[in-house]
Formats: C-alpha cells, sequence, structure tokens
C-alpha cells in the first residue's frame, strides 16, 4: 500500500502550479461553485444510488467541503495532503452509506462547473488537479480502503 | 456498583498505569458518564500521575480515538461532541495542577486561526508552555487575524502557536502569518495539526519557523526557538 501511495505521491508532485490570478478566481467563486454543484447533483435520478438514502445534506456539505478545500489546495499545494485528504474523505463518506460511483460523478460535475464558471485562462490551470483526481481514484479509493488511519481525525 | 482497576488502584494509593486508564476513560465516554470519566482522571491526578502524560497518553489518543470512531460512523456527532466537552472538562479540573508560580520570562499566544473549531490540541499546548513556567494567553477555537495580532500586541507576545485542522484553513494561517511577520519581526511563529503530520516542511512553506506535532514537541521547539531570537 506504502508503493501505492509513493506511486501517487510522485505523479501528483508533477501537477503545474496554479498562478494566483487563477487561484483568486477560484477563491471568488466559491459559492457559486456549490451552489451549481449542489444543483447539477441533486437534479440526477440516480442519486439515492450514488449517496445512498437520507444524505442529500451530507451530500451538501460535502461539496461545500471539497470547493473550499479546492481553493486552499490550489494556493498552498502539498501533494501528500491531497492523498491523505482525498483518502480520508473517502472513507468517511463510504462509513456514511456513499457509493464509490459518487466520486467520479461529482468530480466530473466540478470539473464542468470550473470549465463553465471560470476564465479559459484560469480554468485550464485548475483542471488538471480535477482530471488528475479522475484518473487515479480506483488508486486513491483502494488506498483509502486499505488504511485505517481515521484516527487523524482530531475533533475538539 | 463495580470498581475499574484504575479507581481500585487509587483506592489503595497505587499510581495506575496510563494504557488502562485511557481504556477505562474511553469507556465511560461511550457509556456518556461523564462523572465517572472525570472522577477517573482527576484521582488518577491525585495519586500522582502527571498532568503530562494524562494529556499525552489518555486525553490525546482518546480523542483520536474518538474520531477514528466518528469517521467509521460508530459513534454519532452529538457522542463525539458530548466526549470533546467531558475532555475540556477533565482539563479545567486540572488547570489548578498546570499553573506554574515560577515564571520564565516569556509569553506565549495559542489559538486556532480563522474558520478553525478543533481547539482541544492548541489548548493542550497551551497548558503544556503554561507548566514550562510561559506566560500563556488562550484563545481558543475560530479567532480573526485581528484578534490574534490584538492579543500578540497586549500581551507582548515572543511566540505564536497556531493551529489548523482542516485543511481548508490553511490560507488562513498563511495570511495571518504574513501580517505578524510584518507587524511583529521579533514574534516566533509555530504551527501545529493534522495537515502538517505529514508534510513537515508545510509549516515553513506557509511563512511560519516550524512545526511540532505534539505538545511536548511544541514546548521544546517554542523553547529553542524564543532562545535563539535572544542569543
Amino acid at each position: 500500500m506504502e508503493e501505492t501511495r509513493n506511486s501517487l505521491f510522485t505523479s501528483a508532485s508533477l501537477l503545474p502550479p496554479v498562478s494566483a490570478e487563477a487561484c483568486e478566481e477560484y477563491r471568488c467563486k466559491v459559492l457559486l461553485m456549490i451552489c451549481r454543484l449542489n444543483q447539477v447533483m441533486e437534479a440526477r435520478e440516480d442519486l439515492d444510488d450514488l449517496i445512498g438514502p437520507g444524505n442529500l445534506e451530507l451530500m451538501r456539505e460535502n461539496h461545500a467541503n471539497h470547493v473550499h478545500y479546492f481553493s486552499t489546495l490550489l494556493e498552498v499545494f502539498e501533494p501528500g495532503n491531497l492523498i491523505d485528504t482525498v483518502t480520508w474523505v473517502v472513507r468517511t463518506y463510504r462509513s456514511r452509506g456513499f457509493s464509490l460511483g459518487y466520486w467520479p460523478v461529482m468530480l466530473d460535475a466540478a470539473k464542468r462547473i470550473a470549465h463553465e464558471e471560470l476564465s479559459s485562462c484560469n480554468s485550464i490551470r485548475i483542471v488538471p488537479y480535477y482530471e488528475w483526481i479522475e484518473s487515479h481514484f480506483a488508486e486513491l479509493a483502494h488506498v483509502a480502503e486499505a488504511r485505517d488511519d481515521g484516527a487523524q481525525h482530531e475533533r475538539g | 456498583m463495580e470498581r475499574s482497576m484504575n479507581e481500585a488502584d487509587a483506592g489503595a494509593g497505587r499510581i495506575p498505569d496510563v494504557r488502562e486508564l485511557a481504556k477505562d476513560y474511553l469507556a465511560f465516554l461511550l457509556s456518556s458518564n461523564r462523572v465517572k470519566a472525570c472522577a477517573l482522571i482527576t484521582s488518577a491526578a491525585s495519586c500522582g500521575v502527571p498532568v503530562k502524560d494524562i494529556y499525552l497518553n489518555i486525553l490525546a489518543p482518546v480523542q483520536h480515538e474518538i474520531g477514528r470512531l466518528w469517521q467509521a460512523n460508530q459513534v454519532s456527532v452529538a457522542l463525539e461532541h458530548f466526549c470533546t466537552a467531558v475532555t475540556q472538562l477533565v482539563m479545567s479540573q486540572l488547570f489548578p495542577l498546570v499553573i506554574t508560580e515560577e515564571k520564565n520570562g516569556l509569553s506565549m499566544v495559542g489559538c486556532c486561526v480563522g474558520h478553525e473549531l478543533h481547539e482541544v490540541g492548541i489548548r493542550m499546548v497551551s497548558d503544556f508552555f503554561e507548566m514550562e513556567g510561559f506566560s500563556t494567553f488562550y484563545m481558543g477555537a475560530n479567532c480573526s487575524t485581528k484578534s490574534v495580532a490584538e492579543a500578540v500586541a497586549d500581551r507582548k507576545a515572543d511566540l505564536l502557536c497556531l493551529s489548523v485542522t482542516m485543511y481548508q484553513n490553511l490560507n488562513q494561517a498563511q495570511d495571518t502569518i504574513a501580517l505578524m511577520r510584518k507587524t511583529f519581526p521579533h514574534l516566533r511563529l509555530m504551527l501545529g495539526g493534522f495537515p502538517f503530520l505529514n508534510s513537515p516542511d508545510l509549516a515553513t512553506r506557509l511563512g511560519a519557523d516550524g512545526y511540532a506535532k505534539d505538545a511536548q514537541a511544541a514546548v521544546e521547539l517554542g523553547y529553542r526557538l524564543c532562545l535563539e531570537r535572544k542569543t
């Protein structure tokens, strides 16, 4: 498993830095991105299959966290943190009934919204981050399901 | 009523084992027994278990375990918040043992930046600095940059410790550090929390002087940073 994480780390380290202008535009449009992501996902007829019954509020919370997280990720990029955070999120929401099929759908929607809402010169810098998670999601999910480091979530 | 092994130890005047205490403390929390959880820890302290041991080997690992159980959906948010509240209550009860009369002349401010709500860690860190003779000012969760700057100025702080648990609060930490650097050139800055555990150089990238993985490491690094500044 450590080998998979190391390989993910090496690959994520190659993601190109995002310009300050692109980060700023994403940060300014955080609320819009959350709202649109909720709209797109809530319109799906298969939503219950993706997130499990009764999990609508949890999904909205995840979308808000996702967009805020991404805004910070673009500004302060750490490959290890990206891997740890995605795997932590997958474990947390899987234990509450989300299917693994939810993330490819959500990430694709978030990527398309970034394309539509951001200026093209900025969206082309941000979209590779979504594409990286999408293309490595199977490995990330594998790491998430194999590891048991939830103890890192210290709430208080 | 049955007594746990550690309650029996306490009754017999023996110093209880912290690993057993941690198990009992967790069990009391998970059964929503605030009274027994508090009594277990205060009686351990009165039997001679050092406060630092209680923090590092009972309260911190139990909080981590509660977090793990929450993540696995084995405890509810309500129970998780209850457990955290009890741990904070226990820390308040131990505070008379934390206070030191002998001060080292250094002043420390500790808080969570921006929207960060996870405050138990930085509270423990602040108490460790207090035990080492620092004059401490613990501000808790959700502190604005302006209020942090005011506290640093009012307290003539030598050291500022910022805590971040949620990754999305890192840019607020970075903004706070940038302002502190500009306003208080003498100030030493430390970061701690989940995002730094596997990325030890992240703290310096954000502009801090260093990162500590736990309360004991924070005190050692903080003291060294303050001494380096003065020499």
